[in-house]
């Protein structure tokens, strides 16, 4: 719809900390129905961004807009945006079904609503619990339930996935999957790519405050290369096989092949030739590659 | 009125509350037990008077909720929930302004009837003839309560406007307990002995018709200058709220 705002803009944002420029004059906004990664290495402003975004923080200049507005300025905002703040935002001796209370108290959410998201993030059992006494992925998993409570189109998430193991990661994943695939806007920040590609639509790169780069996922892959990983008990099989399609194989340390093809072409090319493959996939350390290159490496502090 | 419910709500559901509850309830339990068990002379008109105040001796009490109130907020980052629930920052300070006020009139009321339950029965049975229809039962509850509903208000606003739990609450102790007798003290070396009287610890004084120091303000006038420091704090904390939340 032409003129319709869209549900994330960040226009010019720029914030300054005393001697610290967090946020540098950035801008992108985020399409309705996707979910977009907010990367960049530690200190980069990602939470700054996120924060001004949210009212918490005022912009030195600039400014951030969720449909649009000012967050301060939307009606009934915890029913358009949720959020997970990248720090804890429970009282240690309030118990999570507590906490999730006073929060839909205040919005004037109904009570039924809390026990709704207990079962869904899985805490129902430890609804009664101290929050102090939560590890660190039930706090995630309680964050992301109060984000829930108002049912937003919106998901502003800061780090999400900090602290969970591969177990938890995998669930916020699909979690996230699943609230995307109802329709809404995800905005999640991370300092790790690799950890965000297999979820999200689009990727914002920050890097010292600064936007340095604004993609979808595949077009990032593209431009890193499109390395695909293939791993064969044929390896030499297979290599010649890639070869007679002009295609180059370099041996890993591993025993895998690094091919410049995509996987669909490798695979393809190993069915045509009777090759067994126990691995296929894209190569994501290509994408890291190119964040470290995008984000300079190390030197990701401010000025 | 969703706000005021979601803040009563935060402070049921925390310790500090109860424990602060608790305390002003032993104290004052204690002070009229001390008042009726040491009383070797006759009950007179001031020994009255002295129970009937035993709930200011928890007058600490109110004033800490109330920092709390804010301060803990910003101790355990529940602030950031709650402004995102609730952006307007000032309609969140005048909701906990209200609760804070709301627990002053609770806490007053609590201890006030705790008192009376315990001494009404034990002078009746030392034939002591007090009576609930006596008029200063009735002005001393409205002075105890409007006092502790103001003190609480007040803690809300030195609460928000130092943010910081220990800062906050040490910094009004040691106002109302110390500071002000040397600030007191200080005005009279310089000869300004008349503002002393306009100081918040002094103001309440005046509140409650103690006639501890001299040239005192009326009671009334008492109450409107605690209530202008409730208006000073306010306003800073309004300020101070104003700044970043990170
Ligand atoms: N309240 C503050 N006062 C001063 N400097 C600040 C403040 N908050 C953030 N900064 C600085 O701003 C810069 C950006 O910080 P920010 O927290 O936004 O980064 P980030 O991308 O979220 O990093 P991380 O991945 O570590 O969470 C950092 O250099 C940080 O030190
Ligand atoms: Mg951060």
């Amino acid at each position: 719809m032409p003129g319709e705002p869209p549900p994330i803009e960040i226009r010019g944002l720029t914030k300054r900390f005393r001697r610290v420029l967090a946020v540098d004059d950035l801008s992108f906004s985020v399409e309705r129905g996707r979910i977009t990664g907010f990367v960049g290495p530690n200190g980069a402003g990602k939470t700054t961004t996120l924060r001004a975004l949210l009212g918490l923080v005022t912009p030195t200049d600039g400014e951030a807009l969720v449909f649009g507005r000012p967050y301060q300025e939307l009606a009934e905002p915890i029913r358009q945006v949720g959020t997970v703040l990248e720090t804890s935002t429970f009282h240690p001796g309030r118990s999570g079904r507590n906490h999730l209370r006073t929060v839909a108290t205040a919005a004037g959410i109904q009570r039924a609503r809390v026990e709704e998201l207990l079962e869904l993030v899985g805490l129902t059992a430890a609804a009664k619990r101290r929050v102090g006494g939560y590890s660190l992925g039930m706090r995630q998993r309680l964050g992301l339930a109060a984000a829930l409570l108002g049912d937003p189109q919106v998901l502003v998430l800061d780090e999400p996935a900090n602290g969970l193991d591969p177990e938890g990661i995998r669930w916020l994943r699909n979690f996230l999957r699943r609230l995307a695939d109802e329709g809404r806007t995800i905005l999640v920040s991370s300092h790790v790519l690799a950890e965000l590609a297999q979820t999200v639509d689009d990727v914002a790169i920050i890097a010292r405050g600064r936007l340095v780069a604004h993609a979808p996922v595949e077009t990032l892959t593209a431009r890193a290369g499109g390395r695909t990983r293939v791993r064969s008990p044929q390896a030499e099989a297979l290599r010649e096989a890639l070869a007679a399609d002009g295609i180059e194989g370099a041996p890993l340390d591993d025993g895998a092949l690094a091919v410049s093809a995509p996987p669909e072409r490798v695979g393809e090319l190993a069915a045509a030739n009777g090759i067994v493959l126990h691995e296929l996939r894209t190569e994501s350390s290509s994408l890291e590659e190119i964040f470290l290159q995008l984000t300079g490496g190390d030197a990701a502090v401010p000025r | 009125m969703r706000l005021l419910a979601a803040e009563v709500l935060k402070l049921r559901t925390t310790w500090g509350f109860w424990v602060y509850l608790a305390m002003l309830l032993v104290l004052t339990a204690l002070v009229v037990v001390g008042t009726i068990g040491s009383g070797v002379g006759a009950f007179d008109e001031e020994s009255w008077r002295d129970l009937l105040q035993a709930p200011l001796i928890g007058f600490a009490f109110p004033l800490l909720v109330g920092s709390v109130v804010v301060t803990s907020e910003f101790r355990h980052g529940t602030i950031g929930q709650s402004l995102l629930v609730t952006p307007r920052r000032p309609l969140l300070l005048a909701a906990k302004l209200a609760v804070a006020g709301l627990v002053g009139l609770v806490f007053a009321v609590l201890s006030f009837a705790l008192m009376l339950a315990i001494a009404l029965p034990w002078l009746g049975a030392k034939d002591v003839d007090v009576g609930l229809g006596d008029p200063i039962v009735r002005e001393t509850a409205l002075v105890v309560t409007v006092a502790f509903v103001l003190l609480g208000m007040l803690g809300v606003g030195v609460g928000g406007a130092l943010r910081n739990q220990a800062g906050a609450a040490v910094g009004l102790l040691v106002w109302f307990l110390v500071a002000e007798f040397l600030v007191r003290a200080l005005l009279g070396v310089i000869e300004l002995d008349g503002v002393a009287r306009y100081l918040p610890l002094a103001a309440m004084e005046a509140l409650i018709g103690s006639d501890d120091l001299e040239d005192v303000l009326s009671q009334s006038a008492g109450g409107l200058v605690l209530a202008g420091w409730v208006a000073v704090a306010a306003a800073a904390a309004t300020g101070s709220l104003r700044r970043d939340v990170t």
